[in-house]
């Protein structure tokens, strides 16, 4: 065990815990017992960890945050505010903690609140799947001492004619906010997930969050992540998808807030003819470091994927993106595409893509690409040759890049919200161009 | 509206317009003519003011300012219009937005009212059938994927949209089919007004049987060697840029 004192008060606090959790099955217990052992024992990441090379979580580990729910200063009703006008099943976290009283839950899908979901058999089945031993010493301190959530149930054949949308509100100085959201869409099943993260500006929190996804056989899930966190707050966030035969993932990551933040994809095609898009954008100002981690693992043949990862960044902020692709032996007629296209907008600007393919299989169409640069000149021209001034050329070229990313969204309502919490960063990030 | 006086360009430290003289005025439509090389694409961005241009003399004047000291921007809001021989891509950047962007910066300078969405529309449905485009083109990313018939299109429905009163073309001929080539030349006819003066730039005689101008100049090494009229233009189809040479 890793023994050292910054950990302690995390021991701690699972102790304080072990009420609670004895109220837990014992299948859970054993869980998270193997998960706060698996942190223990890697500790927080350190900068010479090659996964973390880019982005330096010692802000976060030499903090002491509060791991008990913290109270917000709203009633809780009072986030309703938050909510965008758009049509969909809202479901609300305040400091990590779940308000089923003002969240809407739709008939025909059940959305159970994660104290109670250890007795449910579909959650234990996905909550089982999604534990694994390849999980980094974060998500195992989300599963160790994460005590809420929710499981969303979609059954076969289910399709809710709105999306889920989450919304994660945290205001707690010092908070330690774990939520989890798990997904499983049956067979056939279409849903739409949102994750809305918002934070009080000025706040130090940390969000450590973990959502999964189970897909069944033909199942189609969308999952649309906005990050707008307080800019004081470190985020940390992990989605992991398990598609089976068929099964289709869009998902797109908008990484807007936090000081540092980091959003790691994994996606596992374990059934053949299974598909996934992933896209993200990062926008990033002064020294915001916004990092997307994604792993795409071509266990089963003739699956699909199609990554584009963008980032516009001003100021001395630093973007990494970190694509790994396995095709495993046997994944044949595996078609794996993946892009990074990086914008800078000052000089102190950086970004950084590693692209590590792994292909042990021979009949596959495998393809990457990274670039970085700064705005052409030839459009800003363009633009301006039409009565456009100069600031407001650059500034609607941006938003063109940011917008092959958003136009993947095909929900028309939430592609608005997309952009115009994209516009207003990018007006932000103007000034440090 | 426009004198240019013994105007001399460098592109990257190499001297291209070596002392050019022009003086267009309201309602007239000029052609500029000459061989690859001569300088005819170079004049055209010098007046929208390209960054790659570096004035080492002359002078410019368009409505009696001092064309050369004006932003690109300024330029286009004072009403200078160049239609570009290689239309840039932009991609991720809607058409109507864009259009509506550039004639609302216009309008702004004029000290007229901005344009909403739906009024925008109406003006943008009119002026597309001069150039008889599809509406499908509204919505697709600025000249991203048109072909070369198309992205001349949209350069003359940004001309029709933005209502310029100096319309410079480059080489908006090149490149056409017979087709769109009538389609283009109807939409500059319709464009032409007593307000209004349209500089022609040229490689073909072609465009001239569609357009009929009031002054054909050519442009060799750098220098206007003949003006004439709408004549002269047949004359050098029949005998090439060679004949001028001639003593």
């Amino acid at each position: 065990m890793n023994d050292t004192p910054e950990l302690q008060p995390y021991v701690d606090a699972y102790e304080k815990l072990s009420p609670q959790r004895l109220k837990e099955p014992d299948w859970f217990r054993v869980m998270r017992d193997e998960a706060m052992r698996s942190f223990l024992d890697k500790g927080f990441p350190k900068r010479g960890d090659e996964a973390w090379r880019y982005t330096d979580l010692s802000a976060v580990t030499g903090a002491r945050f509060i791991v008990e729910p913290m109270t917000s200063r709203f009633v809780s009703g009072g986030v309703r505010f938050l909510k965008p006008s758009l049509k969909a099943n809202f479901l609300f976290f305040i400091n990590g903690q779940f308000q089923p009283h003002i969240s809407g839950i739709p008939a025909g899908v059940r959305v159970i609140p994660l104290p109670e979901a250890g007795n449910d058999e579909g959650f234990r089945r996905a909550i089982t799947r999604l534990f694994t031993d390849e999980m980094d010493s974060l998500q195992s301190l989300n599963f160790g001492l994460g005590m809420d959530g929710v499981f969303i149930d979609v059954p076969d054949g289910a399709a809710p004619d709105c999306p889920f949308y989450v919304i994660h509100w945290s205001d707690a100085h010092g908070a330690l906010c774990q939520p989890k959201i798990l997904l499983a869409a049956g067979t056939d099943a279409r849903v739409a997930l949102v994750e809305d993260f918002r934070g009080a500006e000025g706040k130090m929190y940390f969000s450590n969050t973990f959502t999964g996804a189970t897909l069944a056989k033909g199942a189609a899930v969308q999952y649309y992540k906005i990050q707008s966190e307080s800019r004081a707050s470190c985020h940390t966030a992990a989605m992991k998808a398990l598609q089976e035969e068929g099964s289709d993932l869009l998902s797109v990551s908008l990484a807007i807030g936090g000081k540092i933040a980091r959003h790691t994809l994994s996606v596992k095609f374990g059934g053949a003819g299974a598909a996934a898009r992933v896209l993200g954008l990062s926008l990033g100002a002064d020294r915001q470091v916004l990092d997307h981690v994604t792993g795409i693992d071509h266990a089963s043949p003739g699956c699909k994927s199609d990554q584009l990862f963008k980032s516009i960044l001003a100021g001395a902020a630093r973007g990494v993106f970190t694509g790994k692709v396995l095709v495993r032996r046997g994944a044949q007629k595996t078609d794996a595409h993946q892009s990074s296209k990086n914008l800078l907008l000052s000089e102190t600007a950086k970004a950084d893509a590693r692209p590590q393919l792994e292909i042990l299989a021979d009949d596959v169409k495998c393809a990457h690409g990274a670039a970085v640069g700064q705005l052409e000149e030839d459009p800003v021209f363009y633009l301006r040759s039409r009565g456009i001034g100069e600031k407001e050329a650059r500034r609607i070229l941006a938003a063109g890049f940011a917008n092959e990313v958003t136009d993947a969204i095909p929900l028309e309502s939430l592609r608005e919200l997309a952009g115009v919490r994209t516009d207003e960063k990018l007006g932000e990030m103007e000034a440090e161009a | 509206m426009l004198e240019i006086n013994d105007l001399h360009v460098s592109i990257d430290g190499k001297e291209i317009l070596k002392g050019i003289d022009l003086t267009v005025n309201a309602g007239e439509v000029h052609a500029i003519m000459g061989p690859n090389g001569s300088g005819k694409s170079t004049l055209t961005r010098v007046l929208a003011g390209h960054p790659s241009c570096r004035v080492t003399g002359g002078s410019v004047t368009y409505e009696g300012k001092d064309l050369l000291a004006m932003s690109i921007e300024d330029r286009a809001r004072a009403g200078v219009f160049l239609a570009f021989q290689y239309p840039i891509d932009i991609p991720g950047v809607n058409n109507t937005y864009f259009l509506r962007s550039a004639l609302n910066e216009v309008r702004r300078s004029r000290g007229l009212e901005e344009l909403d969405a739906v009024d925008f529309l109406t003006v943008l449905r009119e002026k597309m059938k001069i150039v008889e485009m599809n509406e499908s083109f509204l919505a697709r990313p600025v000249n991203e994927g048109f072909s070369g018939g198309e992205k001349k299109r949209n350069e003359i429905l940004q001309m029709a949209v933005l209502e310029p009163k100096l319309a410079v073309l480059d080489e908006t001929d090149s490149g056409l089919d017979i087709d769109a080539l009538r389609v283009v030349a109807g939409g500059v006819n319709r464009m032409r007004s007593p307000e209004r003066a349209i500089l022609l730039v040229t490689h073909y005689q072609r465009l001239l049987d569609y357009i009929t101008p009031d002054r054909v100049h050519v442009l060799m090494e750098g220098k206007v060697v003949l003006s004439g009229e709408k004549e002269l233009a047949l004359h050098l189809e029949e005998k090439g840029y060679a004949w001028v040479k001639e003593p």
